[in-house]
């Protein structure tokens, strides 16, 4: 992945990293705080039915009062009595009950008999049971009774408010009870107070309701008797619409600080990787030999900086590496030079010695001349060859051509240079399966061999010895192990055996060898040298082989 | 002193000329309870009997023991079973047809074929023939008070038809009605008549303001007999069999008529009234479960609704839910007649003599089947109302209460004439004198 890549993901990972580790928290932290606060308004809205509630009771309390001392009421208790029972009697309680905005009203007789009914007259003469129970009970309160009211459904009890009034009239004793129904007009009422749902319970079954609170709720109990339950229901739709709405904010959030995140990762990468990619652009132009290669200054101060110091750089490298290629120049001349002064030189002293030789025997005439000159043309004839071998050797060095590869069958031809060049003093062995094919120049392959062949050769002296040739295959490489029974390399000059100028022999040039591995690493493959444990030298050359093989 | 008769001659045809009733004017009437129907066969209540004849003519009208013809000029009997009327002739309709006896012989066939208690006045006629200005009645037994029944305004040409011929024909608004100049029995006094619906109170201050001739319904004192009678109809298969003792033991009549129902008002014991009651009944247990039935009425009828609601809580007691069921006046005779109903209340205009009064107990008990108790002359000229007595537990009616008209006029407005039952003849209410 890019670095870019990476540095703008790495950003919107932060930015998510934060909301999802802040949202939680807040999250719950409101719905902590939310759910304090809808607790609150709760019970503050239950006190304050309970203080409606308190004073319905107390206005209810005062207006049976003022209908017990009303004249109205002592009339109809005057004619209460008389027998039959007058009409305006049986007719007195609708009159009376409206005004003063009670809904039940029941003028009852000593007996509990119905005289006049305001709820329900035609209820007249019947007992009324529940509502002459309300007689013994504390009147300074309000009691809950069940009413009973005609309704399209037939006759039904509906809990009622109420408190009972005595009215007397000489020695005998009538009933007021009066009241409220708890209805849906008075749950109505009661909702619109309160800011919540109120719902009227009795027997089991809802008998009223008012107002609305928009689901879910949450249920509280204002008062609870056998006749009758008021509850009320607190919305909690706001809390949760809250709750939602701060939920979507974060996520509204999120997305959009993650799109910005990454917008602005991918920026600020930018500006931050653009320095670090030209100075990758310029390494590679460094790796591949521009060593001169610039970076355009930009970006912080560090990375200003850093360019400058990577310009400066790569113009010390350059001056620094022309210095060095023009020392090593300098210092390969030299040691060409050296080389080659000391390799001409050797043979020059033995032609210089027998030339003043042959000139000294001249000046003297001496008889020894013939015999000398002989000797000594011979022994200068001889170093001048020599001569002529070095700067072949050098000339050779210098200017390898290039290999022309080819598909070479291995074991015919290891085993003609082995017939070829291997003396009868050597025992020669070649190990080798047919078929094995390498690709590779013949000549310079052959080159290679043959020196390598008169090397062991010559490694094992005149005692001769054992010269074996494996060839075989290990993968895509052919290779052949070159073994001999010599004295194997100095250890001290193994890891150095294939630099020029190194050399055992006291008339080598320390060519061969760098000549061969040079020759093997044209060819794509290798030249490595080890003594083996049994002695003697082991020399492995690895080739490429033909597709197909 | 020659001249003084004349003179006295003068003078008093003078002061009788001043007495004399002036034509003209608008009768303002105001109705506390719901206004006439426009079919007479809806006809339920005294209002309804007061005032339909202002609309809707009937053949002729009672007026002590005889009968007055309106739309028919006489009635005479051609046998025991035979009952010629003759049509007035030149009596128009409301659309300007000239009303003879084809349309008489029509409108009697009519009445006998709609679904209705009153169908019952007519049990005894059998066929209707038309001789040029004459329709014979030819009956299937002597049923002497037929020629009273005739006159019951229920029987009268609807309004709403276009035979419909009255003392006053619809105006251009909907509460006025003008006089119809060429009704058959002189043209009503009043040149147009309003009439609106108010509550008794509204009502009581109108005509105490002299802004309403007549109110009807307001506490006054009774006026006429009291012939509306309130029936309580039950159908077995809805109900227990002791279902009529239970109401009869919960049930005081006394009560419903003294606390529950306006105006003038009685207890009906009987099957009809002056019928006495049948032998008190014993309670019967409540039951258990208790039973849900309906109760239909009329939901214009105020008296009713009381009625039912008390019969709520009285069979409340016993067992028996009651829901009350409202129904439009036309549709509680529509399912009266197709005998869907479980409980329901009618009220009906009862005809003043028994026998006639019995025979529309009846219809409305059996919905239309035959009533053939009442087939024996005997019993209905001798023994109606002990035969009465001796039918109320074989019919599913109990008998409730009767009501009557309360009405009152205007200060100085003379009282209106009344027909044989006690009903005031409000076209005959002349509203000031020349």
């Amino acid at each position: 992945m890019r670095l870019r890549t990476s540095l703008a993901l790495v950003f919107a990972a932060l930015c998510a990293l934060q909301v999802v580790a802040v949202a939680p928290f807040a999250l719950r932290s409101l719905g902590q705080l939310l759910e304090t606060q809808h607790r609150t308004r709760t019970q503050e809205g239950l006190a304050a039915g309970q203080a409606v509630l308190a004073r319905l009771d107390a206005d209810l309390l005062h207006t049976m009062d003022e209908l017990a001392a009303s004249d109205e009421v002592e009339r109809v208790a005057k004619d209460a009595h008389e027998v039959p029972l007058p009409t305006q009697v049986a007719q007195a309680a609708p009159g009376l009950m409206t005004p003063r905005a009670l809904t039940v009203l029941s003028l009852l007789d000593a007996q509990g008999r119905t005289l006049s009914s305001g709820h329900l007259p035609e209820r007249l003469f019947e007992k009324d049971e529940a509502l002459f129970a309300v007689t013994a009970l504390a009147p300074t309160e309000a009691h809950d009774a069940l009413v009973t009211l005609a309704t399209p459904e037939g006759l039904v009890t509906r809990p009622a408010r109420v408190c009972a009034r005595p009215v007397d009239f000489g020695e005998r004793r009538l009933w007021l009870v009066g009241g409220t129904l708890l209805d849906d007009a008075w749950a109505t009422r009661l909702a619109s107070l309160l800011g919540a749902r109120v719902e009227v319970l009795s027997q089991g079954q809802r008998v009223a309701q008012g107002g609305r609170a928009a689901p879910p709720t949450s249920r509280l109990t204002l008062t609870e008797s056998p006749a009758a339950a008021v509850h009320l229901d607190f919305s909690r739709a706001g809390i949760d619409a809250t709750f939602s709405e701060v939920g979507r904010a974060f996520g509204l959030l999120f997305a959009t600080g993650l799109l910005l995140a990454i917008a602005f990762g991918a920026v600020l990468a930018r500006r931050l990787t653009r320095p670090v990619e030209s100075l990758t652009h310029a390494a590679q132009a460094i790796a591949g030999g521009a060593l001169d290669a610039q970076v355009a200054e930009g970006g912080s101060r560090e990375v200003r900086t850093l360019i400058q110091t990577f310009n400066r750089m790569t113009a010390d490298l350059k001056a620094t590496t022309e210095a060095l290629l023009a020392s090593e120049r300098i210092a390969a001349w030299q040691e060409v030079a050296r080389r080659l002064a000391h390799e001409v030189k050797n043979p020059l002293t033995p032609i210089r010695l027998s030339l003043e030789t042959l000139r000294a025997l001249a000046e003297r005439k001496d008889e020894r001349f013939a015999a000398t000159f002989e000797r000594a043309s011979a022994a200068m004839l001889e170093e001048v060859q020599r001569l002529s071998r070095i700067v072949d050797e050098f000339s050779h060095f210098a200017r390898l051509p290039r290999p022309r590869l080819e598909p070479l069958e291995l074991v015919a031809f290891c085993r003609s240079l082995l017939e070829l060049h291997a003396p009868q003093r050597v025992r020669t062995a070649l190990h080798a399966p047919e078929g094995v094919r390498a690709l590779a120049d013949k000549d310079l392959l052959g080159q290679v061999l043959v020196n390598l062949i008169k090397n062991a050769v010559e490694a094992m002296g005149e005692a001769g010895g054992s010269l074996e040739l494996t060839v075989l295959t290990e993968g895509d490489a052919a290779v052949i192990h070159l073994d001999d029974t010599g004295p194997g390399f100095p250890p001290e000059l193994l890891p150095r055996a294939f630099e020029p100028y190194v050399t055992t022999k006291p008339q080598g040039t320390g060519l061969g060898l760098a000549l061969a591995r040079r020759i093997l690493e044209e060819h794509q493959g290798s030249l490595e040298a080890t003594n083996r444990p049994s002695g003697g030298a082991r020399l492995t050359l690895r080739l490429g082989r033909p597709s197909g093989s | 002193m020659r001249r003084a008769p004349l003179a006295l001659a003068l003078l008093a045809s003078a002061a009788l000329a001043a007495s004399r009733p002036r034509a003209g004017g608008t009768l303002s009437v105001v109705v506390t309870g719901p206004l006439p129907p426009a079919d007479p066969v809806e006809l339920t209540t005294a209002s309804d009997a007061a005032l339909l004849p202002l609309f809707a003519a009937p053949l002729c009208r009672l007026e002590g023991e005889r009968t007055v013809g309106v739309l028919v000029r006489s009635t005479s009997w051609v046998s025991p079973t035979a009952l010629r009327l003759e049509v007035r002739p030149g009596s128009r309709t409301a659309s300007g047809e000239l009303l003879n006896a084809s349309k008489v012989a029509a409108m009697l066939t009519r009445a006998r074929r709609t679904a209705s208690p009153y169908r019952g006045l007519l049990w005894a006629l059998d066929t209707v023939t038309v001789t040029e200005n004459v329709v014979q009645l030819n009956l299937k037994a002597s049923a002497p008070e037929l020629e009273s029944a005739l006159c019951h305004p229920a029987l009268a040409v609807p309004a709403a038809t276009p035979t419909a011929v009255g003392p006053f024909v619809r105006g251009s608004a909907p509460h006025l009605w003008l006089a119809n100049l060429g009704f058959p029995a002189g043209r009503p006094w009043a040149d147009a008549l309003s009439l609106t619906q108010a509550d008794a109170r509204t009502a009581e201050r109108a005509v105490g303001q002299r802004r309403a001739q007549v109110a009807l319904g307001v506490p006054a004192p009774q006026l006429g007999a009291l012939l509306r009678a309130t029936y309580l109809r039950f159908t077995p298969r809805a109900v227990e069999p002791s279902f009529r003792a239970a109401v009869e033991s919960v049930l005081d009549r006394e009560e419903l008529a003294r606390f529950f129902l306006k105006g003038p008002a009685a207890p009906l014991v009987g099957l009809v009234p002056g019928v006495p009651a049948p032998p008190a009944s014993t309670a019967p247990a409540p039951l258990h479960p208790p039973r849900t039935v309906t109760l239909a009425f009329d939901q214009a009828d105020e008296d009713h609704r009381a009625i039912a609601t008390r019969l709520q809580v009285k069979l409340d007691a016993l067992g028996y839910r009651v829901k009350p069921l409202p129904l439009p006046r036309s549709e509680l005779l529509q399912r009266w007649s197709d005998g869907t109903l479980e409980l329901s209340l009618h009220g009906v205009w009862l005809p003043p003599s028994t026998p006639a009064a019995l025979a529309v107990a009846v219809e409305l008990a059996t919905r239309g089947s035959t009533p053939t108790p009442l087939a024996s002359p005997a019993v209905r000229d001798e023994h109606a109302g002990a035969f009465a007595a001796t039918l109320a537990p074989q019919l599913d009616l109990l008998p409730l209460a009767v009501q009557g008209l309360s009405l009152k006029t205007a200060a100085g407005l003379a009282a209106p004439p009344r027909d044989a039952t006690g009903l005031p003849r409000l076209d005959d209410l002349p509203l000031g004198n020349d």
